[in-house]
C-alpha cells in the first residue's frame, strides 16, 4: 500500500519541477498551446499515480520530453517572427473606430454578443466608445477608448503629481523581511528605530509595510486574539 | 539561456533513457528467450535432471532481469512471464515435460511479443 504513496510524491516533486522549470509565464498568462501542455502534464501524473502497474519512467520521460519541447518551441518563438504566428497565432484588430470587423469576427468564429460581454466586462457599454478592440493570442480582448471616452489622466490635466513608491512589506507576522529592503530604503537600525517611536515590538506587529518616500504603514497583532 | 540549456539536457536525457531503456530490455529478454530455448530443447530429451538445472538458470536469470523490466515495462507483460517461469520447477521435478516445455514456449512467445512491441516501427507509433 506505501507503493501509491511513493509513487505520487515522486510525481508531485516531478511535476512541480516541470511546472517551475517551465517559468512563471506558464502559470500567468497561458497561450492555447501551454494550456494543451499543462493539462498534458497533469494527465500523464496522474494515471500513474493510481496505477502501479505503469512504470514510473512511462510518465517521467514523457513530462521531460513535453517541457523540453515547450521551453525549445517558446525558445525559437522569441527568436522567429514566423514561427511565433505558426505556434501562437497573430492578434488581430475586431473594432476600428466604433466599427466591427466582420471578416475578422467570422474568422475567429466569435460572435456580436460574445464581443459585446467582453466589452461590457471591461465596462464599455457602447461599442462606439471604442477606437480599437484587439483580440490577443491568448483569446483575450484588449480595448482602445476614443481620446474623449478615455479616464483622465494627470498628465492630461498637467496635474503635478509624485510617485509614491510601491508599498513593500518589511514585517509579516513579527518577522522581519529583509529581501526588498532596498526597494524602500529601509535597514535594520531604521527599521528598530520606527517600531521604537511607535512603542511597538516586532513580535506584536501583523504587517508593516513601507515606501520609499519613508511613509510606513503598521497593523498590530489584536491582544485578545 | 539556461533554460534552453535544460531544456535540451532533458531531450537529450529523454532519449538516452529510452535507448538504454531499450537495449537493456532486450538485452535482458533475449538471455532470458537463450535460456527458456535451450530448456525447451532439454526438456525434449526428457532428462529429469539436466530440466531442474535449466529451470533453475532460468529462475535465477530471471530474478536478475525482473527488477529492471518490471521498472522499464508494463507489469501486466512481465506478470505473464514469471507467473510461467515460477512454474517451471514445478514441471520439472515432477517429470511433466510436456507442460515443462509448453510453459518454455509460451514464455518466449510472450518475450517476442514485447520485444516487438518495444520497437520503434509505425505499426507500434501508430
Amino acid at each position: 500500500m506505501p507503493i501509491p504513496l511513493i509513487r505520487t510524491v515522486i510525481l508531485y516533486i516531478a511535476v512541480i519541477t516541470c511546472v517551475r522549470i517551465m517559468g512563471k509565464r506558464q502559470i500567468g498568462e497561458l497561450q492555447p498551446s501551454e494550456l494543451v501542455i499543462t493539462i498534458l502534464i497533469s494527465e500523464i501524473a496522474a494515471i500513474p499515480m493510481q496505477d502501479t502497474d505503469i512504470p514510473l519512467i512511462n510518465s517521467i520521460v514523457p513530462f521531460l520530453v513535453l517541457v523540453s519541447l515547450e521551453i525549445i518551441t517558446s525558445a525559437i518563438s522569441i527568436k522567429s517572427q514566423k514561427f511565433r504566428n505558426l505556434m501562437q497565432g497573430n492578434s488581430l484588430i475586431i473594432i476600428r473606430n466604433g466599427v466591427l470587423d466582420q471578416k475578422q469576427i467570422k474568422r475567429l468564429r466569435l460572435s456580436v454578443e460574445d464581443i459585446l460581454e467582453a466589452l461590457r466586462k471591461k465596462n464599455i457599454f457602447n461599442i462606439n466608445d471604442v477606437l480599437y478592440a484587439v483580440v490577443e493570442t491568448d483569446g483575450q480582448i484588449s480595448v482602445m477608448l476614443k481620446p474623449e471616452k478615455q479616464t483622465a489622466t494627470a498628465e492630461m490635466v498637467n496635474a503635478n503629481l509624485q510617485s509614491n513608491g510601491i508599498h513593500i512589506t518589511v514585517i509579516d507576522d513579527g518577522k522581519v523581511l529583509t529581501d526588498q529592503f532596498q526597494d524602500c530604503k529601509m535597514d535594520m537600525k531604521k527599521l528598530n528605530k520606527i517600531l521604537k517611536k511607535n512603542k511597538v515590538d516586532l513580535k506584536d506587529v501583523l504587517l508593516m509595510t513601507a515606501n520609499s518616500n519613508g511613509e510606513i504603514n503598521i497593523v498590530e497583532k489584536e491582544k485578545d486574539l | 539561456m539556461k533554460r534552453l540549456i535544460t531544456a535540451i539536457i532533458f531531450l537529450l536525457a529523454s532519449v538516452a533513457i529510452c535507448l538504454t531503456g531499450y537495449a537493456i530490455c532486450l538485452s535482458k529478454l533475449n538471455n532470458i528467450n537463450d535460456a527458456l530455448g535451450k530448456a525447451t530443447y532439454v526438456a525434449k530429451t526428457q532428462d529429469k535432471e539436466n530440466t531442474i538445472n535449466c529451470a533453475k538458470v532460468i529462475e535465477d536469470e530471471w530474478k536478475k532481469s525482473s527488477r529492471v523490466l518490471y521498472a522499464l515495462l508494463l507489469h501486466t507483460d512481465i506478470n505473464e512471464i514469471d507467473k510461467n517461469i515460477k512454474m517451471l520447477d514445478f514441471f520439472a521435478k515432477s517429470e511433466d515435460f510436456d507442460e515443462f516445455e509448453k510453459v518454455c514456449e509460451e514464455s518466449i512467445v510472450i518475450s517476442n511479443r514485447i520485444i516487438t512491441s518495444q520497437k520503434a516501427t509505425i505499426e507500434n507509433i501508430l
